[in-house]
């Protein structure tokens, strides 16, 4: 089989998950009666406004209550409740895969985005992910460099008290829930010792306005999201430390190395030269994999940190049973999941010439 | 040999039974010459006894009773635990005074039953309320009619100033045909009481305003007036005596008015872990934690751990379309992004069956990757010599599988499974934590309601439920960790 096959293969499967992922998210809502019920109560709620406005202009009673069910009725086709919810989520699920995302009808997605209402669910989420790149792929980020310039180095110390007390931590923060150490971070550094805001959601300002004034803007953001940052990388540079130290270990043992220490060359220049080179796929999945998945925001996170980005955006979206930003937002987090999968994929033939399946 | 020849069902399925044993003793063995292996046998022998306590001694009705806000009536309210005293915090104690008869009774007009608890106050601090709680009422009946009850409390300080707390005619319902009322009666103070009570005795009428909302810290304190209409309560220490009297018509004859009454001076901390801010004592919802935690997490660990092992094996095993379509499906479901996904089917999901799906949903979604790593065991292992060996015995398809490849894969299967329980238990607490209601008490549950009402700062309710998370993965963790050096010798440090 060669290279071509591969990928083309991998290719279609990674499609088949995207479309998949927002056909059933739309069969989820559609089936259950999920967007009727949101609709019937719009509905309702346009109709007793024409009711009132109808009594104000002194049209007898039964013509208000004629003319109310003519509205609604009206109403109901514009909104498709006339037919069945395949016919609904027909053009709403091609719509949303050619990129149309449509406008969000809630006002607390405009709020997390930071402009006013309405908001187009593109725009929203062009405003969110940024913020999500400075906390969550900016900790992963520092996590990354850290683990593969420690990592290697405890690979080769293994069974030392240092490699022990990494591995410990490993274990440690591995067991620790990220969202709940960030509420004791809030508490303790935020509300106790002052040193970091109590409110994340004003950041939104001077991410917004950053291109405006960026040194400024740049040290507040800073001032706001260093507690997130630090969060997360205190959490996840244990289990950083372990992969990247498993895989090492892995490495060490095979053939080549023995040999490259047969012949005495020196411990940094088998390390550089050769444990790194073959430890590198995998260490790059995992670098790729995390980062990706890491604009998904982790919405609990995100959540216990008020931090307005992608996470609390999907959140927001799904509380106020916004339909075409959950859709719209649930197909742009598989998509960018879906390319960086991809990218492995390729690099993975690329760095590693052994892999050729 | 001699136990094979006679070759029954109950002799072999004791011999499995007997070789299951030996391994399991070796297993268990081995875990424990690993330092991690060894902590975390102990903390899952810990879990499971906690558990099992939890089970037998909570009642069966707990989920409902921990939602009802009448039931905490008599606790405090976001009281730390009672043992911050000793480390010279200043917090009322809570005391509770049960009488299963009264202490004396006087007749007269009426009948008077009497009761006395005493309280110290031995700290800085005021109770937070004086609850008395009447268990089987005993019906009073004169000519047939339902007569009332005046209850009456008063509370005699140490500066020998009495202040009636409590004056009510309880009225019962007039077709009460039992001669018990069997729903416990509970009683608080009365603030407005208490307020009009000290402005005459102590305060002799002076001009200041009291507001009811303190009137627990006025009837624990000594009060100065200050700028004519003011008042500066600092608390009074000494002891106080609580009476309680229960008045019933002197022509009944009835000599023990209830079954069991209680007097309880609400203080400001309670049992070993504190209250949360409806009064309810975390301890308990935490030891009900451990077996709905253990429950979720090994339920859906076994479940996918299961799934993962057979679909592995028969991909590799039959190969070709079977292989192909399972290989593809993998793929499509390893490249969900979860998390998303199930916040969405738990939103949608009746609160009742949220925790269901919420373990349906991770089940589903979880075993792809164990999959992969057995089908490719499997594809090596189907080449050996002794599968083809039973091939050529004439074993079929389905007892190869299950009789020479399976068991091969079962200790990775094992190390996976334990590896995934807290993936369960944590996913639960975090969509509790992010506001998705399901009704159980659970140690997500306990931090959400913390986190909802904002109050970081009450430590007994933030940091022991997610001290358990962390404990309950730390423990598969290290548990995973020991199985893994034993099965896969390449990770051995000795």
């Amino acid at each position: 089989m060669g290279v071509g096959t591969v990928l083309a293969r991998r290719a279609i499967a990674l499609a088949v998950a995207l479309v998949l992922v927002v056909v059933l998210t739309a069969v989820i809502m559609g089936a259950t009666g999920y967007d009727k019920t949101i609709w019937q109560a719009l509905i309702h709620e346009q109709a007793r406004a024409y009711q009132m406005s109808l009594m104000q202009s002194h049209i007898p009673p039964e013509k208000v209550r004629e003319l109310v069910a003519a509205y609604k009725e009206k109403l109901a086709k514009i909104y498709g409740l006339d037919k069945p919810w395949y016919q609904r989520f027909g053009p709403l699920v091609i719509n949303t895969l050619t990129f149309n995302l449509g406008i969000s009808e809630s006002y607390d997605v405009a709020d997390v985005a930071g402009v006013p209402y309405p908001v187009r669910v593109g725009d929203a989420i062009m405003l969110c992910l940024p913020r999500t790149i400075i906390m969550i792929t900016v900790a992963q980020a520092i996590c990354a460099v850290i683990a593969l310039y420690v990592g290697p180095l405890i690979a080769y110390r293994r069974g030392t008290l240092i490699d022990r007390v990494i591995v410990s931590y490993a274990a440690l923060t591995n067991a620790i829930p990220v969202w709940w150490l960030g509420m004791l971070l809030i508490y303790l550094l935020s509300y106790r010792a002052g040193i970091f805001p109590t409110d994340f959601r004003s950041v939104i300002a001077y991410i917004n306005a950053f291109w405006k004034d960026p040194a400024t803007n740049f040290v507040n953001i800073l001032y706001y999201a260093s507690l997130p940052i630090i969060t997360i990388v205190i959490v996840f540079l244990g289990s950083w430390f372990y992969t990247v130290r498993a895989m090492v270990l892995r490495i060490v043992k095979e053939d080549f190395v023995m040999v490259a220490k047969a012949k005495g060359l020196p411990e940094k220049y088998i390390v550089s030269k050769h444990v790194l080179r073959a430890a590198a796929p995998p260490v790059v999945t995992n670098v790729i994999l995390s980062l990706a998945s890491s604009l998904g925001g982790y919405i609990i996170t995100e959540s216990v940190f008020n931090w307005p980005g992608m996470g609390t955006l999907y959140w927001v979206a799904i509380r106020s049973a916004d339909i075409p930003t959950i859709l719209g937002l649930t197909y742009m987090l598989t998509l960018v999941y879906i390319i960086a999968r991809f990218i492995l994929e390729v690099l993975y033939i690329l760095l590693d010439p052994r892999v050729r399946y | 040999m001699s136990s094979s020849s006679r070759s029954g069902a109950p002799a072999l399925t004791e011999k499995k039974l007997k070789s299951i044993g030996r391994t399991l003793k070796i297993w268990i063995k081995e875990i424990l010459s690993y330092g991690t292996g060894k902590v975390g046998l102990v903390l899952l022998c810990a879990f499971v006894a906690i558990s099992i306590v939890a089970l037998v001694t909570l009642p069966p009705d707990y989920r409902y009773m921990w939602n009802n806000p009448k039931y905490w009536q008599d606790y405090p309210q976001l009281a730390p635990p009672e043992w911050v005293r000793a480390l010279g915090y200043q917090n009322a104690k809570h005391e509770v005074t049960t009488f299963d008869s009264p202490t004396s009774i006087k007749t007269g007009n009426f009948k008077i039953f009497k009761y006395v608890a005493y309280y110290d106050l031995d700290v800085r601090d005021y109770p937070q309320d004086i609850v008395v709680k009447l268990q089987g009422v005993k019906v009073p009946r004169v000519n047939n009619v339902v007569a009332p009850i005046i209850i009456k409390a008063y509370v005699e300080r140490p500066d020998r100033v009495t202040i009636k707390v409590l004056d009510q005619t309880l009225y019962l319902p007039p077709n009460t045909t039992v001669a018990y009322v069997t729903e416990p009666l509970m009683l608080s103070a009365d603030r407005n009481l208490i307020v009009s009570e000290i402005s005459a005795k102590i305060l002799k009428g002076a001009g200041a305003t009291l507001n009811p909302v303190l009137a627990m810290n006025y009837l624990f304190s000594k009060l100065e007036t200050v700028n004519v209409t003011g008042v500066k309560a600092t608390p009074l220490e000494g002891h106080y005596k609580i009476t309680l009297e229960l008045y019933y018509p002197s022509i009944v004859k009835i000599s023990n008015p209830a079954k069991k009454a209680l007097i309880v001076v609400v203080g400001d901390c309670y049992g070993y872990m504190g209250t949360d801010n409806r009064g309810r004592d975390i301890a308990q919802a935490l030891l009900y934690g451990f077996p709905v935690a253990l429950a979720i997490g090994f339920i859906t660990a076994i479940a996918s751990t299961l799934i993962g092992l057979f679909v592995g094996a028969i991909s590799a095993y039959y190969g070709g379309l079977v292989d192909e379509f399972l290989q593809r499906l993998i793929d499509v479901i390893g490249n969900i992004p979860l998390l998303p996904f199930l916040i969405l089917l738990v939103d949608i999901t009746p609160v009742d069956l949220r925790l269901q799906v919420i373990m349906l949903v991770l089940i589903v979604f979880s075993w792809g990757g164990l999959a992969i790593v057995v089908r490719s065991m499997t594809l090596s292992i189907k080449e050996e010599a002794y599968v083809e060996a039973a091939r050529a015995i004439g074993a079929g398809n389905a007892r190869i599988l299950l009789r020479h490849i399976i068991p091969q894969i079962v200790p990775y299967a094992v190390a996976s499974l334990v590896f995934s329980v807290p993936s369960a238990i944590l996913s639960e607490a975090g969509l509790s934590v992010l506001g998705l209601e399901h009704g159980w008490p659970t140690w997500g549950k306990v931090l959400a309601a913390a986190r909802m009402s904002g109050r970081y700062d009450a430590w007994w309710w933030v940091i022991p439920p997610g001290v358990l998370l962390a404990l309950a993965s730390l423990t598969f963790v290290l548990l995973g960790m020991a199985i893994e050096t034993i099965v896969e010798p390449r990770l051995r440090t000795r």
